[in-house]
């Protein structure tokens, strides 16, 4: 088991998985991540060098990901909200924000723009969580 | 309406005669006048269907399928060696009598043109460390690996007796040669002969068995060092080499011993020690498995001793370099750079060192392989990346072969809109041009491989006939036949006929 | 087909001449021209000379001209019957002949050719005109090119070669064009002898080969069925023999040590080892109540291996082995050795047929 920013991940996992798994890194990001640190793509999180774990780290905790990411993402809809702007009119209601059409397939708009904060007190962990949310119909209001 | 039957009539007519119903059914069917409540009474035990409650909700929505039950997935790496498993022999084919094993008498011995030629059994092992065999090339279908000798192999037997000749006008030459050809026209295996008739002669064989997996991201990598960014070391990929070159060469290399000073190693060089105690720790910690190998690389080249070193020195044997599939080297790799940009496979260190053996000379000025030796690098029919410039290269060498001069029209150049890369052609460039320190070498020779002579092609046949795989007059018409078949002798086309069986009947 | 290139078969008069020429043929009947044409290209064609029958041979002699040699080789290509317009003159002449033997149409009208005149007239001969005097000093074969090749065939008809080489190459080709007509008329080439069913290339694989490899293919892949068909195939010719259960031998065959070097033959005995007799249909209303009862019914030699194959490939999905092919493989040996559930599956379908035996007289009775 390895520690990167905090988080355990089994040493048999590839390190460009493992680092897509936090949330604002994608393909893009972590591959340059990677090159950055001269590993390989299917480097397994197992075969990197000590200082390599470091170096990553290091690297991660520079970056604006996990909950300062969602915060700012929140922050933003806050903003529209407070300037009492059409978007942040449509977030509130739970409709599309971008001009898509309401009269059929709203459905995931809801959970997807995030726009419950006020009225919950607290936010879903990620985005696939709201997605999974929508889709096994769990409670969420 | 009201039936004419009272109920105990009923139950009184007679029924079916027992004899003619099977006996399952008999019982069923003794007061059934109806045949909806026996079906019915059957279809609800098929079907279990699940009764609904009061008030329950139903749902439209199709029922979850049941998790298929599934056996656990193959163990880590299986089924990768199931893949790349290497069975040399098959016992129930039959052991063909009169098929003389590969020896240093009969690898010139043009007689033997168009039979099979046995690999010795003591160096399967030396030939599997160096992963000379692939997993297709159709050994296992044999009572033991074997190979045609054809032209080019006793070309390459002579080639080799030469360089390795105490005394003649061959002795100690270095001939370069890349080797071409059609799609399962022997390549890999023509380097698999080579091998064996270097081990036979004791050479040091080193071989790369498959140049795509350097430069396709699955090993390690790392910056040559603070100096030279810019170049970039495969210390994984050193090690497996260096581990080839010992377990195949351990002969060879346990009886020579250090000549030169090696201040780049950091454990302790002294005299006396073995070539493969030397290459050993570089095995052991890929860290330091690049500076090993240069260490090892000097040796083996060295011609003299150096001073303090002199005690035991022995003349270091020619050396047999083997890569396949080339056209790898000639692209950019899948690495990335710290700027998130392709790595060139030229800056590769490890492609730099092997590449460079192609030019006769090295940077300073020495010859390259000055105690003689046989270089291969073979491209493949199947896997094999289009390379423009490459491809441009090796029709240039082919020019030069033919006698063509650079500076003339008809000379090959690459079109201008293709963008053929620079820093193939100059590899090439350099190579086939510049003089080599020793007059003797020749500069790189393009070799294609076509296939095999009709005389060939009967040899190749009747072996299969002689191993009791094929079953069929193996006559002068027949052998024709095949031959037009698979592409004017074609010995991978020729196999794939020989071991299609088929039963007259 | 090698092409009619016959160096013999010219003839040495023109057809044309050969009728005008002979008297005899102008008063035979219309019957007896047909009658002599058609034995005539009948031996030449041939070679069965010796068996014409007399009559037929005294004809052609008097039909044939002094010049016409009467043992002239002819090739088998020569014209069978004469050609349209020279029957239609025969006719011509036969039919609206004139009292003073003057041909009918202007055309058929023909005099003596000057060759023969000059033959017998030395006066005439020298004084010719100069074109033909030329023609004649120099000799006929030696212009650069020709542009007829059939004026050129008289020539070269004769038996006296001035070249060598000519003779010889003439000799080569009418040995050929001899002994092909003698050993097998109309073909160059010997009849191949006991040609495999596979050598088709639409038929390439052996039948159960081909079966198999339908059945093993999932979603069409048939190339991929091919490659896991190689695999098994393969893995037949190098797995030890198989050990034969005495209780359920395989058909017999060739001993057990040797199936492996013929994995074909190995493949179709395991397959029809196990290949049911019979198979048993659900026949729904024999005896009434809507029941169906099990009738057996026979199978033929592709369903019954068909239904082996199947119960094979059923099987074989219960082993562990990561690869299809090696699944289906090692129940193949499996089947070999008698270890198989295959051949329960084969003794239960044989009994059921046994006790469902008697319902084949309800069947027969309904009809």
């Amino acid at each position: 088991m390895v520690f990167i920013l905090g988080v355990n991940f089994p040493e048999r996992n590839l390190v460009k998985k493992s680092l897509e798994s936090f949330f604002g890194i994608g393909n893009l990001t972590s591959t340059r991540l990677l090159a950055r640190f001269h590993i390989h793509p299917t480097c397994k999180v197992g075969d990197l060098a000590n200082k390599q774990v470091l170096d990553i780290t290091a690297a991660l905790s520079d970056m604006k990901i996990e909950n300062d990411l969602r915060r700012q993402y929140l922050d933003n809809i806050k903003r529209l909200k407070e300037t009492g702007t059409y978007r942040g009119r449509r977030h509130a209601l739970g409709l599309p924000v971008r001009g898509q059409r309401t009269r059929s397939q709203v459905g995931l708009h809801p959970y997807l723009n995030i726009s419950n904060y006020d009225t919950r007190g607290c936010w879903s962990t990620s985005l696939v969580d709201v997605v999974v949310g929508y889709y096994t119909k769990q409670e969420f209001y | 309406m009201v039936s004419s039957f009272c109920w105990s009539c009923l139950t009184r007519l007679p029924t079916a005669p027992r004899a003619i119903l099977p006996p399952t059914l008999t019982a069923q069917r003794v007061a059934a006048f109806h045949s909806s409540t026996p079906l019915l009474a059957g279809a609800k035990k098929k079907g279990d269907l699940p009764v609904a409650k009061y008030r329950q909700a139903k749902s439209a929505k199709m029922k979850k399928k049941k998790p298929v039950e599934r056996t656990r997935p193959p163990a880590v790496g299986e089924r990768r060696a199931l893949r790349k498993r290497i069975v040399l022999s098959n016992p129930n084919a039959l052991e063909v009598e009169d098929m003389q094993d590969l020896s240093a008498e009969n690898m010139v011995d043009a007689r033997l043109r168009g039979s099979i030629l046995g690999l010795p059994v003591p160096m399967l092992d030396q030939l599997r460390a160096v992963q000379a065999f692939k997993p297709k090339q159709g050994w296992s279908i044999f009572r033991r690996p074997g190979t045609v000798v054809r032209r080019e192999t006793l070309e390459l037997g002579r080639l080799i007796d030469g360089i390795s000749a105490e005394e003649g006008e061959n002795k100690g030459k270095v001939v370069r040669k890349i080797i071409t050809g059609v799609k399962g026209s022997g390549k890999s295996v023509h380097m698999l002969q080579a091998m064996s008739m270097a081990f036979t002669k004791e050479w040091v064989v080193i071989t790369v068995p498959e140049a795509q997996d350097l430069v396709i991201a699955n090993t390690a990598y790392a910056p040559l060092s603070d100096e030279n960014p810019n170049v970039y070391v495969q210390n994984d990929a050193t090690a497996a080499l260096l581990s080839r070159i010992v377990t195949a060469n351990q002969k060879v290399l346990s009886k020579l011993t250090v000549s030169q000073p090696h201040p780049a190693l950091k454990t302790a060089v002294k005299p006396g020690m073995t070539l493969e105690a030397l290459a050993k720790p570089g095995i052991q910690d890929p860290a330091v498995a690049w500076s090993v190998f240069q260490a090892l690389w000097t040796e083996l080249t060295a011609t003299a001793p150096a001073a303090g070193f002199e005690k035991g020195f022995k003349p270091r044997p020619p050396m047999l370099v083997t890569l396949d599939n080339l056209a790898h080297w000639m692209k950019e790799t899948k690495y990335n750079n710290i700027d998130c940009k392709p790595i060139h496979a030229h800056d590769l260190v490890f492609v730099q060192h092997f590449l460079s053996l192609l030019k006769p000379s090295t940077e300073a000025g020495k010859p390259s392989l000055p105690n003689g030796g046989l270089i291969l690098y073979a491209t493949s029919g199947s896997n094999s990346p289009t390379v423009y410039g490459f491809e441009v290269a090796l029709q240039q060498l082919a020019a030069r072969q033919a006698g063509i001069k650079p500076s003339s029209p008809e000379f090959p150049q690459p079109d201008p809109y293709l963008n053929a890369d620079k820093r193939v052609l100059a590899v090439f460039n350099d190579s086939a041009s510049t003089k080599s320190p020793a007059s003797k070498d020749r500069s790189l020779e393009l070799q294609t491989i076509g296939g095999l002579t009709r005389d060939e092609a009967q040899g190749f046949m009747e072996y299969f006939a002689r191993s009791g795989l094929l079953r069929e007059n193996i006559t002068d018409t027949w052998v024709g036949e095949k031959w037009s078949l698979a592409g004017g002798g074609v010995i991978g086309e020729l196999e794939k006929l020989g071991r299609r069986l088929r039963v007259i009947a | 087909m090698p092409p009619r290139l016959n160096l013999f078969t010219a003839r040495a008069v023109p057809v044309l001449r050969q009728s005008a020429n002979s008297s005899a043929a102008s008063r035979r009947s219309f019957a007896t021209i047909l009658n002599t044409n058609r034995p005539c290209a009948a031996s030449t064609g041939h070679g069965l000379k010796s068996g014409l029958s007399a009559s037929v041979r005294t004809q052609r002699r008097c039909n044939s001209s002094g010049s016409d040699g009467q043992d002239r080789p002819k090739g088998p290509t020569e014209d069978p019957l004469p050609h349209v317009s020279e029957e239609a003159a025969e006719v011509s002449k036969i039919m609206d002949k004139k009292c003073d033997g003057t041909p009918a149409s202007p055309e058929l009208e023909q005099g003596t050719p000057i060759s023969e005149i000059l033959q017998r007239d030395k006066e005439a001969l020298k004084h010719m005109p100069k074109v033909m005097q030329d023609q004649m000093k120099r000799p006929s074969g030696s212009r650069s090119f020709s542009t007829s090749a059939r004026r050129l065939q008289p020539e070269l008809q004769g038996k006296e070669f001035d070249d060598a080489s000519a003779s010889v190459v003439a000799n080569m080709i009418s040995q050929v064009n001899q002994q092909a007509t003698e050993l097998h008329p109309g073909l160059k080439f010997e009849v191949p002898e006991n040609l495999p069913k596979t050598e088709n290339f639409r038929k390439r694989y052996e039948t159960i080969v081909e079966q198999f490899t339908k059945l093993l293919m999932q979603d069409g892949k048939l190339s991929k069925a091919q490659n896991t068909m190689a695999f098994i195939l393969d893995h037949l010719r190098t797995a030890p023999p198989p050990n034969i259960n005495p209780r359920r031998r395989l058909l017999p065959g060739p001993p057990a040590p040797q199936l492996p070097l013929n994995p074909v033959l190995y493949l179709t005995l395991i397959v029809d080892s196990v290949a049911p007799l019979l198979k048993l249909r659900q026949q729904k209303g024999i005896v009434g109540g809507g029941v169906s009862v099990q009738v057996p019914s026979p199978l033929a030699l592709r369903q019954r291996r068909r239904t082996a194959i199947k119960w094979i490939i059923d099987a074989s999905d219960k082993r562990k082995d990561s690869l299809f092919g090696q699944r289906v493989a090692n129940e193949l040996v499996a089947v070999a050795e008698g270890r198989s559930g295959v051949w329960e599956k084969r003794e239960q379908v044989h009994k059921l047929g046994v006790a469902g035996r008697s319902n084949l007289g309800l069947v027969a009775r309904r009809r």
